[in-house]
């Protein structure tokens, strides 16, 4: 019956996902995949419980709930502005729970536990999972681990929180205004006088050749990727310039008003802030969790019995909690940031927060 | 036999074994300087604060301790680097351009860990005196706080982006270790790459640091304008960030340069 056993309990299923897929795909592990559905499962059921019977005069469970929410809802409240402040209070909160459960759910003693077990049954080999064996396969539970300390967990924060707050952005603003922030700041000011045909005509040429060269690169990318017809690229090109042209020659509500000149050098600049910015905030929270388990793990091998509880009890709540608490603020801070208004930022420059905070703030403390 | 024969007499597997434990040292070595300030800095402004206003000692003390920690994260990211450099099989060093991708590593993870833990270090001393003269902004000052110093901490995070990814380089396949024509400008491609990013990281995250601590301050006195001050901290910031994209750009560059022939 021992022999029907599996040898290797650890990394069940591999799977490395093919080219386009692999640059935000990094890898999978059972051990996460399994922790993330526990930590959803925990979470679900200890906030269904303690929300099942709300009170007036609320117990104990209630009122702590009841008191993290007010603390999110006193920093979401005092960075959005009135009309997202309510749609923007429950996904701060599941993001701020989820990563705090995820960081905390390490602290669980089911590692120790299990290779207590399974040196007690003789079959240290297994680690510390717990593996059941049956006629049509095995189920393998791992001890605790920290799923953020993959980096795909938050890696898939991430890319959710980046395609939320882009598209909320584009919806504000209007894909005009979205894009040219990435051309900011602006090389000058210019009046495009758009209501003569000349001037039509001119930026339709322009755009047709923008356009029919971002068709042929695209084509051509197909072509080179997936071997497509070689004159895919031409036929796209060519689409895309004429339809750019007439879009351009015809377009009827384009007010002239005096726009920037887009600097053309600071968008790949500011297009690579825009990840870096979401690429920071991810490595951020795994660097921490993944950290502490590395030094966990190595000072644990050299001493024994007291010091390394202390460090998980730093590591562990107090570097977990801290943790989860930036990221979910920086995730409601970035997403503030893209998508405010124009008009909100020259309200600010012109209420007198500047001159007040600012101007005595320059000159230091009185 | 003469000292670099014997060096030599293994095809230079020894020297290059040297790579890794060097990158050990100078990654948690540079990034212990920094935090090390940071968080001095922090604890005498600390100080000061209590002695002006005893009375909220306890929260004084409770804002210390949130930001050293929050500024001690460039000093981990390190210290891992570091315990993974030091832990890695020696043996498995494929050739030069591998063993200069380790050095990188190291190199960019120290240098990148200095100027934002010092930033961090400015931005909580900011706050905890703060504090210490309007207690009562106290929720504000902390939650600006931890912005401003995760935004100085951005650029850090960037080095260890770019040093987890020298660390991991391998130096391509099929390159021997004796292979010397064409390795030489590749291993230098990745070291110029790990300077790049190390030092760039630098100036910029002091720069944010001194956009938070002015914001930390700004919050204390004038808490009703909070949302507003905190918004100008992060434009602010970000412009002041822009400069570290410019070192990630050109690191990822030379990356792609030092990888191209594999």
């Amino acid at each position: 019956m021992e022999d029907a056993l599996p040898s290797v309990p650890n990394q069940v299923l591999s799977w490395h996902p093919p080219w386009p897929l692999n640059l935000l795909i990094w890898g999978y592990s059972y051990e996460t995949i399994f922790m993330t559905f526990l930590v959803v499962g925990l979470l679900g059921a200890l906030l269904g419980l303690a929300v099942r019977k709300p009170k007036l005069v609320p117990g104990r469970i209630q009122a702590a709930l009841e008191m993290a929410v007010e603390f999110l809802r006193d920093v979401v409240y005092s960075t959005l502005g009135p009309e997202d402040r309510r749609k923007f209070l429950p996904f701060i909160g599941t993001i701020f729970l989820y990563v705090w459960t995820s960081n905390l759910v390490g602290l669980l003693p089911t590692n120790d536990i299990f290779e207590a077990v399974n040196r007690w049954a003789d079959r240290p080999e297994y680690g510390q999972n717990l593996v059941f064996a049956f006629r049509s396969g095995t189920i393998v539970i791992p001890g605790a681990v920290e799923p953020t300390r993959n980096v795909n967990f938050p890696w898939g924060l991430g890319i959710m929180i980046f395609f939320l707050m882009h598209i909320l952005a584009i919806q504000r603003k209007g894909m005009a205004r979205y894009l040219d922030e990435y051309f900011q700041p602006h090389l000058g000011r210019f009046r495009w006088p758009y209501q003569k045909w000349w001037a039509r005509i001119a930026m339709g040429l322009f755009m047709m050749g923008a356009a029919g060269g971002l068709g042929y690169a695209i084509g051509a990318f197909l072509d080179h990727q997936w071997a497509t017809q070689p004159h895919v690229a031409r036929i796209l090109g060519v689409a895309l310039g004429l339809y750019a042209f007439v879009c351009c020659l015809v377009r009827p509500k384009f007010e002239p008003k005096e726009i920037g000149v887009p600097n053309l050098f600071i968008a790949p600049l500011n297009i690579i802030g825009k990840f870096a910015e979401i690429l920071s905030m991810c490595f951020r929270l795994f660097g921490n969790i993944f950290g502490g388990a590395v030094i966990l793990l190595m000072i644990s091998s050299v001493v024994k019995p007291v010091l390394p509880i202390m460090l998980q009890g730093f590591f562990g709540l107090f570097v977990g909690t801290v943790q989860a608490f930036v990221f979910s603020v920086l995730c409601l801070t970035y997403t503030a940031v893209e998508i405010r208004e124009e008009e909100e930022v020259e309200h600010v420059v012109t209420t007198g927060a500047v001159e007040v905070g600012g101007l005595s703030t320059m000159l230091g403390p009185p | 036999m003469g000292i670099w024969e014997q060096l030599w007499a293994t095809g230079g597997q020894d020297l290059l074994e040297t790579c890794q434990y060097v990158a050990g040292g100078l990654s948690v070595g540079f990034a212990a300087i920094g935090p090390g300030v940071g968080e001095g800095y922090t604890a005498g402004k600390a100080v000061a604060a209590i002695a002006r206003q005893p009375a909220v000692a306890g929260a004084i003390l409770r804002t210390m301790l949130i930001g050293q920690a929050i500024s001690e994260t460039s000093g981990i990211l390190g210290l891992v680097l570091a315990f993974l450099l030091i832990m890695r099989d020696p043996a498995a060093i494929a050739n030069w351009v591998a063993g200069a991708g380790l050095l990188a590593s190291g190199l960019c993870m120290g240098l990148a860990a200095i100027g934002s833990a010092v930033g961090a270090g400015l931005v909580s001393a900011e706050a905890v005196e703060g504090i210490g003269r309007m207690p009562e902004t106290q929720s504000r000052v902390t939650l600006t706080m931890l912005i401003g110093q995760a935004l100085a901490q951005n650029t850090s995070i960037l080095g260890f982006v770019v040093a987890m990814l020298l660390f991991s380089s391998g130096g391509g396949a099929g390159v021997d270790i004796t292979d010397w024509a064409g390795t030489v400008g590749r291993a230098g491609a990745l070291l110029g790459g790990g300077i790049a990013m190390g030092i760039g990281a630098f100036g910029p995250a002091l720069g944010i640091g001194f956009v938070g601590s002015r914001a930390c301050a700004g919050v204390a006195q004038n808490a009703k304008h909070a949302g507003a001050i905190q918004r100008t901290m992060f434009v602010g910031a970000a412009v002041s960030e822009s400069t570290a994209i410019y070192s990630l750009v050109v690191a990822l560059i030379l990356y792609a340069v030092a990888m191209a022939g594999s």
